[in-house]
């Protein structure tokens, strides 16, 4: 008798610390990038105690925004089973002939934006298209755009840009609405619109149903190759606004402006726990993804960290967080 | 009988004068060559540098000239390729043709753009190696009886017929020595640097590094982050190290593309100016005059490089002497010289290293069409 009620207490033992781990397995599922965050912040208020002051939070946000927006597009594209690489030229396409364009002139700005739009809308419309009626690779297809423009921004530069644009043009960059920064607002209401699409529309279920089992999409009545090219068209655009964006934050055209944010949207995307299978993403965990990219990056920097260790770094998390995903899935 | 006498005085004469007269052939012979042996104007040669026999490489003109380019990744390589297609153009009778690749900053892609070069059939390949690994595609050529003229950066091969370089080692330290005795000679100071594995970037660092080891005092607890010589990269590192780093006195940068975006970053953040090093970046350059800031350049790789090398393989491709390596002039950018290096009616993108008084102007017009800011 006594021992079986030993026995069941230690079942008992046994299966509470089960629940336990599988409650604390829901918790860093649901909320683990944000305990990252949190630690990452905490970490650097004790090394640096200055780091933490709202207006260096602030800035930290402004330098996350562009990736965060272009992000935002490389979310839609990868929730459809595709890939956008040639988003960063695009980023570089808008510096370039945007800056060339309106040349310090204010009422330039507008057409500038309007070539730079229809310029990357027409990109995005190309990559969409090709993928979905001739069943190109996206990797293939996006690669090869990516060449493209850069090619055509170059050949328009001649490699000589660095145009200049008006003050009022950098409050895009480096403006303030009250004491948040003009690209964290853009970047915030974005990911609102992004996620009212998402979660709350028609369209925004049928990206999951695509993404999920295209034929199973196609045979329910979606219309899959509508919803293939939308989502690059968006990309693309976001390309644009970040590019806008980074042209106010350095007042010149730099052809080098995109560089590295077309690796760095994919990473932030599947750090963010979306699949590049396609069907599975977040908003939220897009966001999270992008925020501990630009933390490691700029904690490392403020720290004098070699620029080797931070590419280490980085690497490092991704695959850190590629594996958490998959054996959280299994 | 054979007088001994005589006969003694009849060999020293005679070796005497086969002495004298051997004394005067070399000095005869050193002061032809001497006539021969000029340095390529915009350069120097430093002394008991060899001078190479070209006369196996003689070929009636015209001729076609490879360049094997590590990238256009950049402004500056950008306007050096304009200058030496005009230089072409300015001596039709040399020049069949030029051909100029891009390997993106790619030292494989760089082997195969100069195996491409060859099948072309070029005179002369005139190289500037990505990094050390690209060096294979330089030796194949050169192994092969072509002459090469490597300039603007080396990648540590000894196979190539003259080199021309910069100092970079020298740019480096002149660089780390005016920004140390800014901060008086104790501080700390941030760095910013272009491509890793680079020579024009290593080879300032080295430089920067020498200079350091003489001042303990003087401490880098920033960097040296590569930026690729993207201005948003170092702006964003700049903004890092004022968040992250309580005390910064100085800015090293090896070009203006990094200086500019990092004092923008430091001024934004309602911090004092404190002494920065660049270069002859134009929008570094405007940016020091209208805010007169307390900075300091050096004029780097010079712009018509290009147009030196091309004057060096004229010369071989002519059978004449060439000196197996020369160097670059550098001259200082000082608060009391800017005005005569900066270009405020051009736009950023412009370096104003561009011309050699005497030998090659770069021309207006070219300047207008690049950098024009209408």
């Amino acid at each position: 008798m006594k021992s079986e009620g030993m026995t069941s207490i230690v079942a008992e033992r046994a299966q509470r610390r089960t629940e336990n781990q599988r409650n604390v397995m829901s918790f860093l599922q649901a909320y683990g990038l944000w305990v990252v965050i949190i630690l990452l912040l905490v970490a650097a208020a004790v090394i640096t105690p200055g780091y933490l002051k709202p207006s260096k939070l602030m800035l930290l946000l402004r330098q996350a925004a562009p990736l965060g927006i272009v992000a935002l597009g490389q979310l839609f594209v990868i929730l459809i089973s595709g890939i956008d690489l040639s988003v960063g030229q695009v980023m570089s396409m808008t510096s370039v002939i945007a800056s060339g364009i309106i040349m310090g002139e204010q009422n330039r700005i507008l057409p500038a934006v309007a070539v730079v739009v229809g310029l990357a809308a027409a990109s995005g419309f190309m990559n969409g298209i090709i993928i979905a009626k001739r069943r190109v690779e996206p990797f293939v297809m996006t690669l090869a755009m990516m060449v493209i423009i850069q090619g055509f921004h170059w050949n328009y530069s001649k490699g000589a840009n660095m145009a200049y644009v008006p003050p009022g043009f950098r409050q895009l960059g480096l403006g303030y609405i009250g004491p948040v920064p003009t690209p964290v607002i853009i970047w915030a209401f974005l990911s609102v619109v992004a996620a009212v699409v998402l979660y709350r529309t028609p369209f925004g279920r049928r990206i999951y149903a695509t993404g999920g089992n295209r034929v199973a999409a196609r045979m329910s009545g979606v219309s899959v190759d509508l919803v293939t090219v939308i989502p690059y068209v968006l990309c693309a655009l976001s390309g644009v606004l970040a590019g806008l964006i980074s042209l106010g934050y350095v007042s010149v055209g730099d052809s080098r402006t995109g560089m590295g944010y077309e690796l760095g949207s994919i990473a932030a995307v599947v750090i963010g726990g979306a699949s590049l299978a396609g069907g599975r993403g977040k908003i939220s965990g897009n966001i999270a993804g992008v925020l501990i990219l630009t933390l490691i990056n700029s904690l490392l920097n403020a720290f004098g960290a070699l620029w080797f260790v931070i590419q280490i770094v980085r690497g490092a998390i991704i695959i850190a967080a590629v594996a958490w995903y998959v054996r959280s899935r299994v | 009988m054979l007088n001994t006498k005589k006969f003694l005085r009849f060999i020293s004469f005679s070796t005497a004068i086969v002495f004298f007269a051997g004394i005067v052939l070399v000095c005869i012979a050193a002061t032809l060559n001497a006539a021969e042996q000029v340095p390529t104007p915009g350069t120097i040669v430093k002394r008991g540098v060899p001078w190479v026999n070209t006369t196996k490489f003689k070929k009636n003109p015209p001729w076609v000239i490879g360049y094997s380019n590590p990238s256009l990744s950049n402004e500056w390589r950008v306007y050096m390729v304009e200058l030496m297609k005009y230089y072409a153009k300015q001596n039709p009778n040399l020049v069949k043709a030029l051909h100029v690749t891009d390997s993106e900053d790619n030292p494989v892609k760089q082997i195969a753009d100069t195996e491409d070069l060859a099948v072309k059939g070029i005179d002369i390949l005139l190289s500037s190696p990505a990094t050390p690994a690209a060096n294979p595609g330089q030796e194949a050529v050169f192994r092969k009886g072509k002459p090469v003229v490597q300039f603007d950066r080396t990648g540590g091969t000894e196979e190539y017929t003259c080199t021309q370089l910069t100092q970079e080692v020298e740019v480096g330290r002149m660089l780390t020595e005016w920004l140390v005795k800014a901060i008086g000679k104790k501080g700390n100071i941030v760095v910013f640097s272009g491509v890793p594995g680079g020579w024009p970037s290593e080879g300032r660092l080295m430089g920067m590094r020498q200079v350091l080891s003489k001042y303990p005092d003087v401490k880098i607890v920033g960097g040296p982050v590569y930026t690729f010589w993207s201005m948003a990269t170092a702006k964003k590192a700049m903004e890092d190290w004022i968040a992250g780093i309580p005390k910064i006195d100085g800015i090293w940068s090896d070009s203006g593309m990094m200086a500019k975006p990092a004092m923008e970053a430091w001024l934004e953040a309602g911090r004092k100016p404190i002494p920065t090093v660049g270069d002859c970046f134009n929008g570094w350059m405007k940016m020091w005059k209208t805010k007169k800031l307390p900075a300091y350049g050096t004029t780097n790789v010079p712009l018509f490089c290009g147009v030196l090398a091309m004057k060096a393989a004229f010369s071989i491709l002519s059978g004449e002497p060439v000196p197996r390596s020369s160097e670059y002039n550098v001259y200082e950018i000082t608060d009391e010289n800017l005005d005569k290096w900066v270009r405020m009616d051009l736009s950023d993108a412009y370096f104003s290293y561009d011309s050699v008084p005497g030998f090659f102007q770069a021309p207006e017009e070219l300047k207008k069409k690049l950098f024009s800011l209408k």
